[in-house]
């Protein structure tokens, strides 16, 4: 993570630091949302009780960041500007599917969530808006509350998750906030984009599939992460897939990232 | 071992030391038994070449090369939404763009360069193993490829043969059920026997949610992939896409060579051609022609073979799954046109057409093998028959207590008209009945089909009629009776029918 570590200074020069700086502000119009605290079963779990691992309540926004909102953040603060942002914090597509520095035009509405962001460009603007990004486990205990939404069925919710999985990309995205809505009121957690997490490499994929479920997965896993958990959830090995395929600066037309807060100052669970 | 296991005697030991000393042999000669693969490679760099892929049926060209080269191979992952089936489509995950991948040929001893770019608007990072690569993944631990980046890595082809390539990343299973395979073929050192015509044709299955032939897009079924239960078995991709104007074509004459594949993900396949036998099968892809005359091939998930055939005859030859519900209902089927000038010596074609009587001119059932030659029977027993004989022909119709349905099948219960006449009855179970006829004042117009039941079943069957049901008959119906209608309809055709 060498490469990374620099990113973050060149990124914390940039933006004055994580903490809210001096164009620091809230983000109106998002609701934060508290997520109660629960327990998470990672899919690599080993060393892990059946029972999971608890997270804590933390405030999560109810839908994910649009592309009007990271508007005002490179309005904001032009060091993220999309022919200014620095190469070894975002890839070449960072926000290629904006019309310009300050414009969204037509394949980007104002309402639709932000895509094409690098995790360094999500952070700098979660830290922006006075906020983190989630992590793994919070954003996961976060996306697995639908008993309002869909019964006690957590086959149902896979289900749904991996017809999203399985369709293509399309074009422009719709806009955020009008997905299934979490018994916790979070909406867009399955079915939209992709979700960047503050932890997005802590539990690693080889992209050897096979060999993350086998004896010696450890060598690739950071997180010690050995045999799945359930290996016919096939939703999470995606999310995991995923995440293990990125670096920080890697920009998607499929992942975009929401803000989390700790649920009292300084009690998180980082 | 446990330690309860018995120490070998030392003649036991005698064949382990024949073959240790046989090892150092084939090591020399591994792999692929062509001596070192990398052995002929220049002290310079080697020649470089963009490598020509070819897209299902068509086969790259024969490799002419008679040294090593370098060769850089671009291929796409890409998530499109296409055709499964008439009115179904299906959201492929693909290598190039369609299912099956393209074929890649190659040649034993030359140097890949693969560059894999995993296009923008895929949803999945996604990487590849091809089972023609040495090393750890088959390449799929170098090749993890996020949306819209791009993994390279190199390779040494050091074994010929035809191998299956597909996506590794996880959920592997779904990853290949999606579409995600395709076929490099490493050419051995000095090429295959020549043959006039390739084609490349992978065998694979998908799960939809929907049944087989439910119009619209399908997603994926995990259920039906985890019980290896697929609605569609296809060659190339899809149903038909092998058939028709997309049949594969040849020549009377040629020599045909068939490149083929089994993607899965779960079941092996039965490969078959029918009408043609193979001249050689290249048992699991491997590069030693080993069997001749073969009629149906074990193509593994994972895993190829290659057959080679002579054309005698034109025709159209039908490629299928020979687990042959998959080719009949789940659509594992494809065609081979030969076309030609006829070899009436190898194939006749049909020579004539005749009419097909055992037995004189009247339709009669024959008694089946070893049955006892029919008697007159009892009255009791003839009557307790004749109660099976209605209970399993007549009731369908004529309902369980003879009542009829109105409108459409007559009453035989208290029937004026199966009473009236006891011949006329007979010829009725014997030759079926059409037309108008009035029972109990009402008309019926429909169609009793011929039963088929044997002379001794017609006697027990009125008799059991014609004294139940409300009918009051005192005699029964004898088997002679049955006999002298029969001998009278098959003197005068048409009697005996109203």
């Amino acid at each position: 993570m060498t490469s990374g570590v620099r990113a973050l200074l060149v990124v914390a020069a940039l933006t004055g630091g994580f903490a809210p700086g001096a164009g620091a502000q809230p983000a109106p119009g998002v609701e934060f949302r508290l997520v109660a605290a629960g327990r998470v079963r990672p899919i690599f779990a080993a060393g892990v009780a059946d029972t999971g691992i608890a997270v804590g309540a933390f405030r999560l926004a109810a839908r994910p960041v649009t592309n009007a909102e990271f508007l005002r953040f490179v309005a904001a603060n032009p060091a993220w500007r999309r022919t200014r942002a620095p190469r070894v914090a975002v890839d070449s597509s960072y926000l290629r599917h904006w019309s310009g520095d300050l414009t969204l035009g037509p394949n980007a509405p104002p309402a639709a969530p932000v895509v094409n962001v690098s995790w360094f460009a999500a952070s700098a603007y979660a830290a922006w808006a006075q906020g983190r990004l989630p992590t793994t486990l919070e954003w996961e205990l976060a996306a697995s509350r639908f008993h309002r939404a869909l019964g006690n069925d957590p086959e149902r919710l896979n289900l749904r998750v991996l017809e999203w999985y399985g369709s293509a990309t399309r074009a422009v995205l719709p806009d955020a906030g009008h997905g299934m809505a979490s018994d916790d009121g979070v909406r867009d957690l399955h079915g939209l984009v992709w979700e960047w997490v503050e932890d997005f490499n802590a539990v690693v994929t080889s992209g050897e599939s096979r060999g993350d479920s086998g004896p010696d997965a450890g060598l690739f896993c950071a997180g010690g992460a050995a045999l799945a958990a359930d290996p016919s959830n096939y939703a999470a090995f995606m999310r995991y897939a995923l995440r293990g395929s990125l670096r920080g600066s890697y920009t998607l037309a499929t992942l975009g990232f929401r803000v989390a807060r700790d649920a009292e100052p300084g009690k998180g669970n980082r | 071992m446990s330690g309860s296991t018995p120490r070998p005697t030392a003649w036991r030991r005698l064949p382990l030391l024949a073959a240790l000393a046989a090892v150092p042999a084939y090591v020399a000669c591994s792999p692929g038994g062509e001596g070192d693969p990398l052995a002929d490679r220049p002290s310079g760099p080697l020649p470089v070449e963009t490598l020509v892929v070819a897209s299902a049926p068509a086969v790259p060209k024969p490799i002419t090369r008679r040294s090593p080269a370098k060769l850089i191979v671009n291929l796409e992952t890409h998530e499109v939404r296409k055709r499964l089936a008439d009115g179904v489509e299906y959201t492929f995950w693909t290598f190039g763009g369609s299912v099956p991948g393209p074929m890649l040929r190659i040649r034993a001893g030359d140097e890949v360069e693969f560059h894999l770019n995993n296009h923008p608007s895929s949803k999945m990072p996604h990487n590849i193993d091809l089972h023609a690569v040495t090393g750890p993944g088959g390449g799929a631990a170098s090749s993890f490829t996020a949306p819209g980046h791009s993994s390279v890595f190199s390779f040494a082809a050091l074994n010929p043969g035809l191998y299956v390539y597909h996506c590794a990343t996880a959920p592997v299973g779904m990853h290949i059920a999606n579409g995600m395979y395709g076929l490099i073929l490493v050419e051995p050192k000095d090429g295959l026997p020549k043959v006039d015509r390739e084609f490349y044709v992978m065998q694979s299955e998908f799960y939809t949610t929907g049944r087989f032939g439910q119009a619209g897009l399908q997603p994926f079924s995990m259920e039906k992939a985890l019980h290896e239960d697929p609605e569609y078995v296809v060659f190339n991709g899809s149903v038909g896409a092998l058939v028709g104007d997309n049949a594969l074509k040849a020549r009377v004459g040629e020599t045909l060579r068939l490149y083929v594949g089994n993607g899965g993900p779960n079941l092996v396949s039965s490969f078959h051609v029918i009408g043609e036998i193979f001249d050689h099968v290249y048992t699991e892809g491997g590069t030693v022609a080993n069997q001749r005359n073969v009629q149906t091939t074990l193509v593994p998930a994972g895993g190829s073979a290659i057959v080679d055939m002579k054309l005698e005859v034109p025709g159209t030859f039908i490629l299928v799954d020979h687990s042959i519900f998959r080719a009949f209902n789940k659509g594992a089927l494809g065609m081979l046109k030969v076309e030609g000038a006829d070899n009436k010596v190898v194939y006749s074609g049909k020579q004539n057409d005749l009419v097909y009587l055992p037995e004189g001119g009247a339709v009669q059932a024959v008694p089946e093998n070893g049955a006892a030659p029919e008697r007159e029977l009892p009255r009791e027993e003839l009557i307790a028959r004749g109660k099976q004989v209605f209970t399993a022909n007549c009731t369908a119709c004529h309902q369980l207590e003879a009542q009829g349905v109105p409108g459409a099948f007559p009453p035989l219960a208290g029937s004026d008209f199966l009473m009236a006449n006891k011949e006329r009855a007979i010829g009725v179970v014997m030759h079926g009945l059409t037309g108008e006829v009035t029972v109990l004042g009402k008309k019926y117009n429909g169609v009793m089909p011929m039963l088929q039941l044997t002379d001794g079943d017609i006697a027990a069957v009125l008799s059991y009629v014609r004294t139940n049901f409300g009918n009051k008959a005192s005699d029964i119906v004898s088997l002679a009776e049955v006999r002298k209608v029969r001998a009278a309809a098959a003197a005068k055709p048409g009697a005996g029918v109203r």
